[in-house]
C-alpha cells in the first residue's frame, strides 16, 4: 500500500503525468479485466526450464552455458528455483595473444616479476538455489490479432560452481621464446561460492509454458598469483604470492524455455 | 466504447481462460444421496437476490459480459494517446557504454523525435561523452603486460549527432503488482550522422591529467531498440540501447600525418627542455601542411604544468603502423520525455 501511494505520489507530483486514467467507471472495468486478470497464472504451479546461454562480451573468457531450472511458484509474484549450469568454457584469442605476446619478452631484459591478470577464471559448472521475482503482468500486441501475454522477473540466487584458470604470465615450461609457446602453463581448479542475478522477460506460449530471454550475472570471487618471478617459474620452481582480487562478473543472454505444469 | 476491438471473447465454456468455479449465483446441484430438502431447494426459483445477480452477469459492457465471473476477454485496445503529429523532446541524462572492452564512455544525450505517423517518426540525436578514456581492462593490460588495445580499436568519442527513424512496431501495457497500469511501446531506432574521436596520448599520472590527440571526425551509424513507457499524455519514460557503429582509421593525430610527427621528433630529440618550452619552439622549425596543428604539440599545457612536445612520440607511435578497426560502442539510454 504504501509503495502505491508513493509511486502516485511521484507521478502526481509532475503535472499530467498520472499514469493512463480511465475515463469512465465503464473504462475502468475494462482496464481491469483485460490486464490486471492474469490470463496465464503460474501459482501454486512448478516449472522446468532448459535454457541455453552465451556471452555478452569477453574479454579473457569465454563461455557458453546449459543450465536447467526447477522452479515452484508460491504466488503468481513469487517463486524458488534451483538451477545447475554446466558450461563449455575457453580462454578468448585475444587472451592468448597477450600471453603469447608477453612470453615472447625476456624476463632478463625487462619485466622480470609480474602480476597475473584478473577476471581469468573460467566456470566449468554450478549449482544454485534462489528466488524469483516477478512483479510486472503484461500485454503486447504482436500483431492485430495476436495479443501476447508476459512478465518481466528479477531472479537472485547464491550456490556454488566449479572454476578453472590457466595462467596468462606463468609458464612453468618454456618451448619457444621467439614464438611464444610454453608446453606448460599453470593452471588452477576450485570449487568456490558464487551468486548469480538475472533480470529476464517470458512470453507466455500457452498455459503450458513460456519463452524466456535473460540477462544472467554470475558473481564469484577473483583471485590470482602476483609478484611471479618469471626465472624461477620458466625453470619449474614456485613462485608468487595468492591475491585476493575483486569480483568477477559473467554475463550471459540466456534463451530458455519453460515447462509449466 | 466503439474503439475497444474484441477479439476472441472466451465464453463459459473455455476451459482454459476460465478457472473451475462456478457462478456465485448459481444455486449448487444437490450431492448424490443427500437430504432431498436440499434437492427441493435447488428446484426452486432463485431469490431476487440470485436472479439481479445472474442480471448483471449477463449484462453487455461494450458488446463483452464483463461482469460474468467466468469470462476472461482478450482484446488489442486502441492506443488511449495518439502520438500522430506530436513532438518529442528527450533527454538521457546518464548514458553509459555497456560493452567497454578497451574503451569507457559516459555520456549525455538529447533527442528530438517527430511523430510523422502513429508508428513512424524522425528522430534527431545529439551526445555528449563527458567520460571517455581507456577502460580499466586496457590500464591492466598497460600496467601489468606493457601491451594494449590497437590504436583503432582504443579510439574514444567525444561527441555525435545522428539523425534517422523511429520505429513502434509494438503496443503493450502491463500492470505492476496487480495495481499499476501502464501502456509502452517497443522503439526501434536507425541512423546515420557523425562523430568527433580522441585517442589518449599520456595516461594520468599523479595530480597530471592524461592528454589527448584530436583523430578527427568520422561518419557512424546508429541501430537500437528499447522501451517507451507512457505517463499520462504528455510524459514518457524510456529505455533503450544504441549501438553507435563507426570506422576507426588512425592516421593524423591533431590533423599530423606520420611524417609530419617525425619532423616534429626530430626538431624535439634536438631541443633541450628549456627551448622546448618556448613559444613556436617546433613551428618554426617544421614544415607541416594547413591541416596539421603544430601549436597542440608546443607551449606549456597548463594542466600537466610541463611542454606538449611530450605527445609527440605517443601521437608518432599511434599512426607509424595505422590501424584501423569497426568499433561498436552500445550504451544504455535512459531518459524521460515531453511529447507536445
Amino acid at each position: 500500500m504504501t509503495r502505491r501511494l508513493a509511486l502516485w505520489l511521484l507521478l502526481l507530483s509532475v503535472p499530467g503525468a498520472a499514469p493512463a486514467a480511465p475515463a469512465s467507471g465503464e473504462d475502468e472495468l475494462i482496464e481491469r479485466v483485460v490486464v490486471r486478470n492474469r490470463l496465464f497464472d503460474v501459482g501454486g504451479r512448478l516449472e522446468l526450464s532448459p535454457s541455453v546461454g552465451v556471452m555478452m562480451m569477453t574479454r579473457l573468457t569465454d563461455h557458453y552455458t546449459l543450465s536447467g531450472d526447477v522452479t515452484f511458484n508460491l504466488f503468481h509474484t513469487l517463486a524458488v528455483e534451483g538451477r545447475a549450469t554446466v558450461a563449455y568454457s575457453r580462454q578468448t584469442g585475444l587472451a592468448r595473444r597477450i600471453a603469447q605476446q608477453f612470453l615472447e619478452r625476456d624476463p632478463t631484459l625487462g619485466i622480470e616479476r609480474a602480476d597475473d591478470l584478473s577476471d581469468a577464471w573460467e566456470m566449468r559448472g554450478n549449482a544454485l538455489a534462489g528466488l524469483r521475482w516477478a512483479p510486472i503482468y503484461g500485454k503486447i500486441s504482436l500483431l492485430a490479432e495476436l495479443p501476447v501475454h508476459f512478465q518481466a522477473y528479477l531472479s537472485a540466487n547464491v550456490g556454488a560452481g566449479s572454476f578453472h584458470r590457466q595462467s596468462l604470465v606463468y609458464c612453468r615450461a618454456l618451448l619457444s621464446r621467439d614464438e611464444g609457446t610454453c608446453s606448460d602453463w599453470l593452471t588452477e581448479s576450485r570449487i568456490a561460492g558464487m551468486a548469480s542475478g538475472a533480470l529476464g522477460i517470458r512470453f507466455f506460449t500457452s498455459q503450458r509454458g513460456a519463452l524466456r530471454f535473460e540477462v544472467r550475472d554470475y558473481a564469484f570471487q577473483d583471485t590470482y598469483l602476483v609478484n611471479i618471478d618469471r626465472i624461477v617459474a620458466e625453470s619449474g620452481g614456485v613462485t608468487g604470492e595468492r591475491a585476493r582480487a575483486g569480483i568477477t562478473h559473467l554475463v550471459l543472454f540466456d534463451v530458455g524455455y519453460a515447462f509449466i505444469f | 466504447m466503439s474503439w475497444i476491438v474484441l477479439l476472441a471473447l472466451a465464453a463459459l465454456t473455455d476451459v482454459e481462460a476460465a478457472p473451475a468455479e462456478s457462478p456465485p449465483a448459481v444455486a449448487e446441484a444437490p450431492a448424490a444421496g443427500g437430504p432431498p430438502a436440499a434437492a427441493a431447494s435447488a428446484l426452486q426459483e432463485p431469490t431476487p437476490a440470485e436472479q439481479a445477480a445472474r442480471e448483471r452477469s449477463q449484462e453487455l459492457v461494450s458488446g463483452a459480459p464483463l461482469y460474468n465471473p467466468n469470462v476472461a476477454v482478450h482484446i488489442v485496445q486502441r492506443k488511449p494517446f495518439a502520438d500522430r503529429g506530436l513532438r518529442e523532446l528527450v533527454l538521457f541524462p546518464a548514458v553509459p557504454q555497456a560493452n567497454g572492452k578497451f574503451t569507457q564512455h559516459f555520456g549525455t544525450a538529447a533527442s528530438f523525435v517527430y511523430h510523422l505517423h502513429e508508428n513512424f517518426a524522425l528522430q534527431l540525436t545529439p551526445q555528449y561523452n563527458w567520460y571517455s578514456s581507456d577502460s580499466s581492462f586496457n590500464q591492466e593490460l598497460v600496467d601489468k603486460v606493457r601491451q594494449e588495445g590497437l590504436a583503432a580499436s582504443t579510439l574514444l568519442l567525444n561527441w555525435a549527432v545522428q539523425g534517422g527513424v523511429e520505429v513502434t512496431p509494438l503496443y503493450g501495457k502491463f500492470a505492476f503488482f496487480d495495481s499499476t497500469l501502464a501502456q509502452f511501446q517497443v522503439v526501434l531506432t536507425g541512423g546515420a550522422g557523425i562523430g568527433s574521436t580522441r585517442h589518449l596520448l599520456r595516461p594520468a599520472a599523479g595530480n597530471k591529467p592524461a592528454s589527448y590527440g584530436d583523430t578527427g571526425d568520422k561518419f557512424l551509424g546508429s541501430v537500437g531498440g528499447g522501451f517507451r513507457v507512457q505517463l499520462g499524455d504528455r510524459f514518457a519514460l524510456r529505455l533503450e540501447v544504441r549501438d553507435l557503429v563507426y570506422t576507426a582509421r588512425v592516421d593524423h593525430v591533431n590533423g599530423c600525418s606520420a611524417g609530419e610527427l617525425r619532423q616534429m621528433r626530430d626538431v624535439f630529440d634536438r631541443l633541450t627542455r628549456d627551448q622546448l618550452d618556448a613559444p613556436g619552439a617546433i613551428s618554426s622549425q617544421v614544415q607541416v601542411g594547413g591541416a596539421c596543428q603544430v601549436e597542440k604539440f608546443e607551449g606549456i599545457d597548463s594542466k600537466r604544468a610541463e611542454s606538449r612536445a611530450y605527445d609527440i612520440r605517443q601521437a608518432l607511435s599511434l599512426v607509424e603502423e595505422p590501424s584501423s578497426d569497426v568499433l561498436n560502442n552500445v550504451s544504455i539510454y535512459a531518459g524521460f520525455s515531453v511529447l507536445f
